[in-house]
């Protein structure tokens, strides 16, 4: 067997496993921060919190390094009762000190000497039950008898225990340098920072933008550092350590996740869909695929609904993420779309666009507004349209310069036109259907944050930024 | 007995898995032991979904260290978080220990006319619960 990682996320079940209960996804270090507010107090010494935290930790990666679960045939990592595994209280408050030691200490676990796999590491708390493993309330007893956490680990599971440290971490963005980034630092890595940072500040308002994204690690940038640490509730030093590396990753993630989606659009025939027909398991074509973008729409902003691969074709996937969205909803959980299914999905989907605020800000990315924009249509929609045509003109002449007043004239017409020829685009010149919005938020994107425009863009002559 | 200490309580509202702050939320916090009863503060979220650090009221720490404690070693207080266009949410027994910070980090879910009716992932009470 492969060596354990720590996974990027974990599938927790909301209940015992038989329950018919959600499941909700979250980050590895964000289940350890909620385990561990969940089982113990942040008052206790620092040396009982850690060993207590190092058992959770070996506890989750035992269920996932083993897939107890899923080889089961259950679709989730672990559950959230401690019965079966400990508890997970969705949504709850969690301790700053807790949260720090977590963020220091996520990437080891306890196991035998000699083996590879995770110590299930049981534990009770000692007092009301009792158990072979730790006690949760010797570990206090013990750290103030002057006890180190290595030393409650092997009172609590035996001399034959090592503790594994930096273990790989999968992640989906680049690994955390060896030592932190600060002031008068210079590189790639500061550079991919900087980047990640200015594209997190278009969601972000308040985090400040930094000037010049050179790899540079300036005043600017600790500025931006600082901001983003007090915003996410990490000690605002203005350096770049290890959880200040992760949270700007996860972040970034989430934002471009969002704007990924958003960009995935859908065709003109799509969004005149209304209900015609039953659709499960084995369906296909527009009505699928229309299902299934509003449904990975949703899935962003609701954490009980799975999202499915918007692929046009209704298989187990699909199925799964539309009971989740019934069972969230109180709908009867069948997995088969009836009207008052699609109805419901259909309304939840524009319930949420319609919170998303449309005022154009630089560089921010926002999704299709949902309606086709074309002459004689004017709102703050078409407003964002003129900004992010008139930005893209300027690196492709082509593309004429327009009035920003949010009124779809003429000459917004002839923008959209040139665009659409200049980019090859299928469909009507003169409309901006999802997929036509798609590629122009794509192209103002890449411009935006100097990204290397993708070479079926590259028009043959040289890009400069505007 | 009298919460003589201080921690702290600071809300982050969210939406799409932090992609997006949701800002003028409206917050508001309410003692609920008996000891904390008509504690009562309120803000609104900031430009990135913040709110102000809530200075609360706390037992000692030292109720903590060892089980069956006469007094329970923390403060429970309600959270209501309310936002137009956003399902309400309430976070009961949101616990505050002496010289901690607590966050809470709340995920806004828009709501349209469908009403989320069986979104009971929350827990009612999301007290601590391990230790009673």
């Amino acid at each position: 067997m492969p060596t354990p990682t720590i996974p990027e996320s974990i599938v927790v079940h909301l209940g015992s496993p038989d329950s018919d209960a959600a499941n909700v996804t979250t980050t590895f270090q964000d289940y350890i921060k909620n385990v561990a507010s969940s089982e113990i107090y942040p008052t206790w010494p620092e040396e009982a919190i850690k060993a207590n935290i190092l058992a959770q930790i070996s506890v989750a990666l035992n269920r996932v390094y083993t897939g107890y679960y899923r080889l089961r045939g259950y679709n989730f990592d672990i559950t959230n009762s401690p019965a079966y595994d400990q508890t997970y209280i969705y949504g709850r408050d969690i301790f700053d000190n807790i949260s720090e030691i977590v963020d220091e200490i996520f990437d080891s676990y306890i196991r035998r000497e000699g083996t590879v796999e995770p110590l299930f590491a049981q534990f009770c708390d000692g007092v009301e039950i009792n158990c072979v493993g730790l006690k949760q309330w010797e570990t206090v007893e013990l750290a103030e008898a002057g006890l180190n956490y290595r030393e409650i680990i092997e009172r609590s599971y035996g001399g034959d225990v090592e503790i594994v440290t930096d273990v790989p971490v999968e992640n989906l963005g680049p690994t955390a340098p060896e030592r932190a980034l600060g002031e008068g630092d210079s590189g790639s890595d500061v550079e991919i920072m900087q980047r990640r940072l200015n594209r997190i500040s278009a969601n972000y308002p308040g985090i400040p933008k930094i000037p010049s994204v050179d790899g540079f690690f300036d005043t600017s940038t600790t500025d931006a550092v600082t901001r983003f640490q007090e915003v996410f509730n990490l000690t605002p030093d203005g350096i770049i350590g290890r959880a200040t590396w992760n949270k700007i990753n996860a972040i970034y993630t989430a934002v471009k996740r969002l704007s990924a989606i958003t960009s995935e659009g859908l065709t003109l025939e799509d969004i005149n869909t209304r209900y015609e027909r039953e659709l499960a398991l084995g369906a296909s074509g527009n009505s699928v695929y229309t299902l299934q973008y509003y449904l990975a729409y949703i899935a962003l902003f609701v954490p009980t609904v799975t999202s499915p691969v918007v692929d046009g074709s209704f298989g187990e996937g699909t199925r799964d993420a539309v009971v989740s969205y019934q069972r969230s909803y109180g709908l009867s959980e069948t997995g088969v779309v009836d009207e008052a299914t699609w109805n419901s999905i259909e309304n939840t989907y524009y319930s949420i666009l319609r919170e998303i605020p449309y005022e154009y800000e630089e560089g921010l990315i926002l999704p299709y507004p949902g309606r086709v924009l074309r002459v004689g249509v004017f709102g703050d929609d078409v407003r964002a349209l003129q900004e992010y045509l008139n930005y893209i003109g300027q690196s492709y002449p082509e593309i004429p310069q327009v009035t920003v007043d949010g009124d779809f004239g003429v000459g917004t017409r002839n923008a959209v036109t040139a665009f659409i020829r200049l980019f090859g685009l299928a469909g009507n010149e003169e409309r901006v259907t999802a997929q036509v919005w798609n590629s122009i938020i794509n192209v103002y994107d890449d411009l935006y944050y100097g990204n290397i425009v993708r070479e079926d863009q590259f028009p043959g002559y040289e890009i400069s930024e505007g | 007995m009298e919460y003589n200490e201080l921690g702290s309580l600071t809300v982050s509202t969210f939406a799409a898995d932090s992609a997006l702050p949701i800002q003028n939320t409206l917050i508001r916090v309410y003692g609920i032991d008996e000891e904390n009863r008509g504690i009562e503060y309120s803000g609104l979220s900031d430009i990135n979904g913040k709110s102000r650090l809530f200075i609360l009221p706390s037992p000692s720490k030292k109720y903590s260290q060892r089980p069956g404690a006469e007094e329970k070693p923390y403060a429970s207080y309600d959270v209501y978080i309310q936002k137009a266009g956003y399902a309400d949410k309430l976070l009961r027994g949101v616990a505050i220990f002496e010289g901690v910070t607590t966050a809470l980090i709340v995920n806004m879910i828009p709501n349209g006319d469908s009403k989320l009716t069986n979104l009971n992932l929350e827990s009612d009470s999301i007290e601590n619960q391990s230790l009673e």
